[in-house]
């Protein structure tokens, strides 16, 4: 990645709107694709960890949804919803990612995975425990509702955001969102009620 | 708005997504119906506790924190910039999906295949014409000397005399 780029700090990319990097692709495709990048990455790691609740898988994951990226032809095509797809994509790796992990039976205790770089610091930065309780709620929801969930609540995209990534209409947004709030409360009042 | 329509709605209500007019109808509904006044309190109160920009910041500002994300991708970013010059070329580019370069290259080297497919086609007709023609000659060849030598006529001189005037007494 070239100098220029990666001395950009973070604030400059959130600035950069998915038509003002289409524009700058028609001359330069490959500072666009680190647009892109920049613009992204950040938000698309923490979508990753707060579903795979590991740094080095959610790291992977995003590292490939980035390559997959680089190989979509209409990726700055004039139609084309970069967001949307980063996102859409980022979630079924996940998933698959968390499945993968289900079926082999190796239920991973995810916090006590320190080797990575900085894995130990992330993880306390993680650990909370209003936040500990609500990510266990969160894991036993359907992945539908926890998607969309983590999409509202942690991503911050708007409705019409989560219309695209869900590639769903607005009202399914809504009736989806309302439905995953009210079963997460009844989880959060059983597990209370176990303890 | 019945508690069903209230219930799949609650979540844009307190997103404050909800447009005025439904917005309206939803408070005169939960104004009158003490369970869906019970469920909007409970949901109001549920606590998600995302991490804070200044958390995430602490994460992510480390110039390490992407450096092993940066040289991997960077060794793939020249096959995309091949594929994505070719996604940003002209309509016939884009649809085929190959840059402008290759897509003439590709049209040269098919031009050329036609011409020498043409040139090969027409090397073989003229070849076969030729060897058409060199049976017919050898088959007249071998007709004619299949046939019998022509049998001079019995008292029938093969000699012509010409002019001749035998000296007088010879007989």
């Amino acid at each position: 990645m070239p100098a220029s780029l990666r001395l950009m700090n973070t604030a400059t990319s959130s600035e950069w709107s998915e038509v003002d990097i289409k524009r700058y692709a028609a001359s330069n495709p490959r500072a666009a694709m680190e647009m892109v990048i920049q613009k992204y990455r950040e938000p698309l790691y923490f979508h990753a960890r707060y579903i795979v609740k590991d740094h080095q898988e959610a790291y992977d994951v995003v590292q490939e949804v980035f390559i997959k990226a680089m190989r979509e032809q209409r990726l700055f095509n004039d139609e084309f919803k970069i967001k949307a797809w980063l996102f859409r994509v980022t979630s079924n790796l996940c998933f698959n990612q968390v499945r993968n992990r289900k079926r082999r039976g190796a239920i991973l205790d995810t916090m006590m995975k320190p080797e990575a770089f900085g894995a130990d610091q992330i993880e306390t930065i993680f650990a909370g425990e209003q936040r500990n309780e609500v990510m266990a709620a969160l894991d036993k929801l359907s992945e539908d509702h926890k998607e969309i969930l983590i999409l509202r609540y942690y991503d911050d995209l708007s409705y019409s955001e989560i219309a695209d990534v869900l590639q769903v209409k607005l009202g399914t947004v809504m009736s989806r969102l309302s439905r995953a709030r009210v079963r997460l409360l009844d989880v959060v009042q059983d597990s209370d009620l176990v303890n | 708005m019945d508690c069903t329509t209230v219930s799949s709605r609650v979540a844009a209500f307190l997103d404050g997504e909800m447009d005025a007019g439904e917005c309206e109808r939803f408070v005169l509904h939960i104004e009158g119906c003490e369970p869906c006044t019970r469920l909007v309190a409970k949901l109001e109160a549920q606590r998600f506790a995302p991490l804070s920009e200044g958390e995430k910041k602490s994460i992510c500002s480390r110039t390490e924190f992407w450096c092993d994300m940066d040289s991997v991708l960077d060794t793939h970013m020249d096959q995309m910039v091949l594929a994505k010059t070719a996604c940003l070329g002209p309509w016939y580019s884009r649809r085929v999906g190959l840059p402008v370069p290759m897509i003439a290259a590709y049209a040269a080297a098919m031009v050329l295949a036609v011409v020498w497919g043409l040139q090969q086609q027409e090397r073989a007709s003229s070849a076969e014409l030729a060897t058409e023609h060199l049976g017919q000659q050898l088959e007249q060849e071998r007709r004619l000397a299949a046939q019998p030598a022509p049998i001079p006529e019995q008292g029938k001189t093969a000699y012509k005399v010409v002019n001749y005037t035998p000296e007088r007494g010879t007989f």
